[in-house]
């Protein structure tokens, strides 16, 4: 077996990885960063299509009963796919309680905390307000919708510089306009120093020594080696070892908890916690036809996240509600759609079906809310080591997706829409039974929590009963954000990334390691 | 692609003695020749459709016209889709075929599947699904295929679905056609800031 020597393991290069190995490259770390996916030159690389073979190819899923959760493998993580819409959770968020009234966030860690390092990960991001004359019409249609019930609504930010509008966002930027972390992270990270590999498979994670024998703290590079993480180069099936004094989970809230859970023999301390406490910001996707009043949308033009959000409800019911723009093969592919009230069979294909179709693209508006669900969802190691993913849907659950519903409905109503009945499908085209939640803001895995009773990292992402073994990606976000999480992932990251450069640093004196 | 790699392969590892004493134990169920899992697993359907992806292409055809119907609209690039075995109706694309068939033919209709007014080939479909279990299964399978081909483009990547106004990949039309110009006749107020929640 191959063995690699390094100081500091980035497992991951999405963006919970990204910050710490840009910030300890840059404090003179010796760092490698692991991905599984594979390498990606946007120019390259990313297409303007919607075959599943490209599509397949980096954005994967795990499901089942009750939550469907996509993620994407490839250099940068999810930041090549996402919509670009960067938002701060709100303070609400980070105030939320468990059912016995315990706060899901570590104590004295709330927005005040992460608004610095929401600064700087806007800055790193060029995260700006979409400007007024550059809102998409649907976007633009759903904010008058809300005006006309006399509801506020926002425009949204962006990590976004000269968008050229193609409408392809999430099979990835062609034409660097989108800020993901290929742009900025990741060749800042290697400038400074720090190396990636791409298609390598962590398979667990090993003591490499007495894990609690060596200082917590110190020049990283006069600690000894305290994990042995077993990994195969995929397209080869080449077993390697790295070897290394500090290793950081950064592979997303599926990845890392699958690490975690594959390496429980080996790190018998770690919280039983992995895999539990998944939040899944409750997603409730409705859709409606325009009313006459209301002018055209266009759900293929312009960037894929149609730029407007509302917080009218925030207060009042923990959710936000924003427009969607699928694309024609993510519409078909998540449900079966009729108008209300139709009355000719059949319904959902055909030529009602068609009639439908046809008019989608200019009167059909997707309203989307997130909401701050607890965190019910659950991950379990299959057989073959295969993921799956499954959800407690309590009364609670269900009464939220039920109001949420008729809140949006309510809103297409008063707009005098015609309401879409959506069966929404599993991946063979099957009807899902039952409540039903699909994701890509997963979060949670790895909670992060004041003691191992709670969760699985403390509030400097170091996991419980593991020193020197970190998670820094979404995994260790304890809550549900009623908004995207791309951004309260890099922030958190950013905030994670400080600690290590000031535990880690080489450039500290044998005083500080003591201390 | 060769037509050959169409023809769904015999099962692996069973022998002709085994299969027999197999078929002979199940004989209830296939004496019926409707319980569909078993007439899949067995490669129980006629053998054109084993041995002619054109009789397979043709019929799909059909099965697609009747699931999205649209004027001046050649199928033949669905129904090819269906066969493709990157797929997961790749495999039971023949017996689909074949299931139309003798639902046609079942019907006392002397035309083939592919050659009967739409709104027969539409009942035959409902009939299908309405058959519930593993039947439906694979015609809503199909159901969905056939939507996502035609809607999102698969069969011409580059072209996009004209019938739904998707112009496939970016054609560079400009800013101004994705936003309106007077858009603060649409904007109200917000309560963010700087579009964040507080």
């Amino acid at each position: 077996m191959r063995t690699i020597d390094t100081d500091v393991l980035v497992i991951g290069t999405g963006f919970g990885a990204a910050a710490p190995a840009l910030r300890l490259a840059e404090a003179g770390v010796r760092v490698h960063m692991l991905e599984r996916g594979p390498w990606i030159e946007p120019n390259r690389d990313f297409r303007q299509t919607q075959d599943p073979d490209y599509l397949l190819k980096y954005l994967k899923g795990t499901s089942g009963d009750g939550l469907n959760l996509t993620y994407a493998e490839a250099l940068g993580g999810g930041s090549g796919f996402y919509e670009m819409v960067s938002l701060r959770a709100p303070s609400a968020a980070f105030e939320q309680v468990d059912q016995n009234g315990a706060r899901l966030w570590p104590s004295e860690i709330d927005r005040s905390v992460f608004d610095p390092y929401y600064d700087r990960a806007e800055r790193m991001l060029s995260v700006e307000q979409i400007a007024e004359d550059r809102v998409p019409k649907t976007g633009l249609v759903f904010a008058k919708m809300m005006r006309n019930l006399g509801y506020s609504c926002d425009r949204a930010p962006y990590a976004v510089r000269n968008c050229v509008g193609s409408g392809y966002c999430v099979t990835g930027c062609l034409y660097g306009a989108k800020q993901s972390l290929l742009l900025n992270y990741l060749p800042q990270a290697t400038s400074a120093g720090a190396t990636i590999e791409t298609d390598i498979e962590v398979e667990r994670i090993v003591p490499a020594m007495n894990v609690f024998d060596a200082p917590r703290a110190g020049p990283v590079h006069e600690l000894p080696v305290r994990y042995d993480v077993e990994a195969v180069h995929r397209p080869s099936d080449e077993r390697r070892c790295y070897r290394a004094r500090v290793v950081i989970l950064g592979g997303g809230t599926v990845g890392s908890a699958a690490i975690l859970m594959r390496s429980r023999e080996a790190l018998p301390h770690v919280s039983d916690h992995v895999g539990r406490n998944v939040a899944f910001n409750g997603g409730v996707k409705t859709a409606a036809m325009l009313g006459p009043s209301l002018p055209d949308g266009d759900l293929f033009c312009g960037q894929s996240h149609p730029g407007m959000i509302s917080y009218e409800f925030l207060k009042s019911h923990g959710i936000t509600i924003a427009a969607g723009k699928p694309l024609p093969i993510q519409l078909v592919a998540s449900a079966r759609i009729r108008l209300k009230g139709e009355t000719r069979s059949p319904d959902y294909w055909g030529e009602a079906n068609v009639e439908l179709m046809r008019r989608v693209r200019h009167r059909m508006m997707v309203l989307v809310a997130f909401g701050m669900t607890p965190p019910l969802g659950r991950l379990e190691l299959g057989s073959g080591g295969r993921v799956t993913a499954s959800l407690q849907a309590t009364d609670e659950l269900k009464r939220y997706y039920d109001e949420t519903k008729a809140l949006i409905h309510g809103i297409f109503e008063r707009n005098n829409c015609d309401l879409v009945e959506a069966e929404f499908l599993d991946g063979k085209g099957q009807p899902k039974e039952g409540l039903n939640f699909s994701t890509a803001h997963q979060v949670g895995s790895c909670r992060m929590a004041d003691s191992d009773r709670q969760g699985v990292v403390d509030r400097e992402g170091e996991v419980f009963g593991c020193p020197g073994l970190f998670v820094t990606d979404g995994a260790a976000i304890p809550s549900s954000l009623a908004v995207n999480t791309s951004l309260t992932i890099l922030a958190n990251a950013e905030r994670l990334a400080d600690g290590l450069v000031e535990r880690f640093r080489p450039d500290q004196g044998p005083i500080a390691a003591l201390q | 692609m060769a037509d050959s790699q169409y023809i769904p392969a015999a099962p692996a590892g069973i022998s002709r003695r085994r299969a027999v004493s197999q078929l002979a134990a199940l004989g209830a169920c296939l004496a019926g020749a409707a319980c569909t899992p078993l007439r899949i697993v067995m490669h129980l359907y006629p053998e054109d459709f084993k041995s002619d992806p054109e009789l397979v292409r043709r019929v799909l055809a059909g099965f697609a016209d009747a699931v999205v119907p649209l004027e001046d609209w050649d199928h033949s690039g669905t129904a090819a889709t269906y066969m493709d075995p990157r797929f997961p109706l790749g495999k039971y694309a023949p017996f689909l075929a074949s299931d139309l068939t003798r639902r046609a033919y079942a019907r006392g209709r002397r035309e083939p599947f592919e050659s009967l007014p739409r709104a027969v080939r539409t009942e035959i479909i409902q009939e299908a699904l309405a058959a519930g279990g593993v039947t439906a299964q694979l015609y809503g399978g199909a159901i969905f295929l056939t939507q996502i081909v035609v809607y999102a483009g698969l069969c011409h990547d580059e072209g996009g679905c004209s019938a739904i106004g998707f112009d496939g990949p970016y054609q560079f039309k400009g800013l101004a056609a994705t936003t309106y110009p007077n858009a603060t006749d649409f904007l109200g107020s917000g309560i963010g800031v700087n579009g964040h929640p507080a």
